[in-house]
């Protein structure tokens, strides 16, 4: 049966190629004229056609490097006053001087979430290769082979190319096996060098993707009931919360705040929980031993856009977290990586 | 003293500036076909295949397997097509089905046409360009073994539509 059908596929191939009418080549003049040397006053079209090719090349690297210069650093620290609408805890003044702290991520990599029919969420990560796990065990997926590996939490999933690394991870909880949903993304992924594209599944949902930043972190005391929690409000400027590192120490789970889509997750072996949002482009965590229901009727909603900190100020004087040693790609590789959910 | 290569294709490299001129005459029309098979647009397929030819030409010193490397050129650029054409289905026109051809050949093109684009392109290139495993996971940048499993995957969808 299947040997039928291969016959009436070529078949089929060519009476649809034949009828196709394909007309000749440009003239070859045109291409010799790249291969060699372009006459003076003369611009062919496809001599054209390549620059545009090369220039559009270099153009994607700048639009790379310009997400990443897009965050601030402690000498051009953000302004509130210009737009970015950073958030600060209702009451913190200009005279306050809580832990301001600003922790930079790793350069060279990117990251999207995406978010099945089910609600199931999936964090799709790209960045340099590195060594695989070693209980990690080879499988098959969506026609590509990737490392296998999986804890309480996560089940991990690396397929390493000529350049990068692309790594998927899914709750544990997630069991629909290389033919379910993880075997959906991968069929949909394109790996093109250091470029790459998932098509999300109809019905699935990307919440962005995109290259960490720097992170603002902000800690303050907040009183609810008898007591005062420590608090940290985390920031990250046009980012989107699938760059945020910390989402890879637990599965996400859905929550609403004020109306609005968010997710939470609890830090392993601690009372701690996050929750996480989009504000305005920017991705927010705010983080304490509270509650979800405590998170986000109070500690979240007590928060507005500031004009009294003075951010800059502030930032001027924060630390700057450790930096990890970039790795450096290879010759064939782009500088960075980038990551496209469409 | 400077080497030069055979390559699978039995020309050597690297290549003359020039060799390039035949290299596009000869490959022209299969490459806006197999564009075209994985389109399955053909008012697309001679855009995307002038584009490849571009970017063979822009490594054109430097490629190896020129072959291989139009493939692999006209599998991403009609990969990217296919996202850009999100849900919209096309079908390429059958104007001349074989006479021995069964009464569901329209059907197989239906069915062909609706086929993700990983799976269509490894069935576009076994059984159209007759590439081997091999060639089909340098073209989408997989593994040999893995080739076999949206090849699979395909013709089993194939034949259960087709039930």
């Amino acid at each position: 049966m299947t040997t039928k059908l291969e016959h009436d596929l070529a078949a089929l191939f060519e009476a649809q190629t034949r009828g196709l009418g394909v007309g000749e080549p440009p003239a070859v003049d045109d291409v010799e004229l790249v291969a060699t040397e372009a006459p003076r006053g003369r611009r062919p079209l496809l001599v054209a056609a390549v620059l545009l090719v090369v220039v559009g090349t270099a153009a994607v690297g700048l639009v790379a490097r310009n997400s990443q210069s897009k965050a601030p650093s402690a000498t051009t620290a953000p302004s509130t006053s210009a737009g970015h609408g950073l958030l600060v805890p209702v009451g913190l003044g200009g005279g306050a001087t809580p832990d301001v702290k600003i922790v930079e991520a790793g350069h060279r990599s990117a990251a999207g979430l995406v978010v099945s029919p089910q609600g199931t969420p999936y964090l799709i990560s790209i960045g340099p290769e590195t060594p695989a796990e070693p209980d990690a065990e080879r499988r098959e997926i969506g026609g590509y082979l990737v490392d296998f590996a999986s804890d309480d939490a996560f089940n991990r999933y690396a397929l390493n190319t000529d350049c990068i690394e692309v790594g998927i991870m899914e709750p544990s909880r997630a069991t629909g096996g290389p033919e379910g949903e993880i075997g959906d993304l991968f069929e949909r992924l394109v790996v093109n060098d250091d470029a790459v594209t998932i098509t999300a599944p109809r019905g699935w949902k990307s919440l962005g993707a995109g290259s960490p930043g720097r992170l603002l972190q902000l800690t303050y005391d907040y009183r609810f009931g008898d007591g005062v929690h420590t608090v940290t409000l985390a920031q990250a400027i046009d980012t989107p919360i699938a760059a945020l590192q910390s989402i890879r120490l637990a599965p996400l789970d859905p929550a609403r705040l004020d109306g609005q889509p968010a997710w939470t997750f609890e830090w392993p072996q601690t009372n701690l929980r996050s929750l996480i949002w989009n504000d305005n482009g920017n991705a927010v965590m705010l983080t304490t031993d509270l509650s979800l229901d405590q998170l986000t009727r109070h500690a979240a909603v007590d928060l507005q856009h500031g004009q009294t900190f003075d951010w800059d100020g502030a930032l001027d004087l924060a630390p700057e977290g450790t930096l990890p040693a970039p790795v450096a790609p290879k010759d064939t590789c782009g500088e960075s990586p980038v990551l496209t959910i469409e | 003293m400077e080497q030069s290569e055979t390559d699978t294709q039995g020309s050597t490299w690297p290549h003359s500036a020039d060799g390039f001129e035949g290299f596009y005459a000869d490959s022209w029309t299969g490459a806006v076909r197999v564009a075209a098979l994985l389109t399955q647009d053909a008012s697309a397929a001679e855009e995307i295949a002038q584009d490849a030819f571009l970017s063979v030409l822009g490594r054109w010193p430097e490629v190896r397997e020129p072959g291989g490397y139009l493939y692999r050129c006209i599998a991403n650029a009609a990969a990217m097509y296919h996202r850009r054409a999100g849900t919209v289905r096309r079908k390429l026109p059958l104007l001349n089905p074989p006479a021995a051809a069964s009464a569901t050949f329209e059907e197989l093109a239906d069915v062909v046409a609706a086929l993700p684009f990983r799976q269509r392109a490894v069935i576009v290139l076994r059984y159209y360009a007759g590439l081997t495993e091999q060639e089909i996971a340098d073209t989408l940048k997989c593994r040999p073994g893995t080739v076999k499993s949206p090849a699979s995957r395909a013709l089993s969808t194939l034949l259960k539509e087709l039930a």
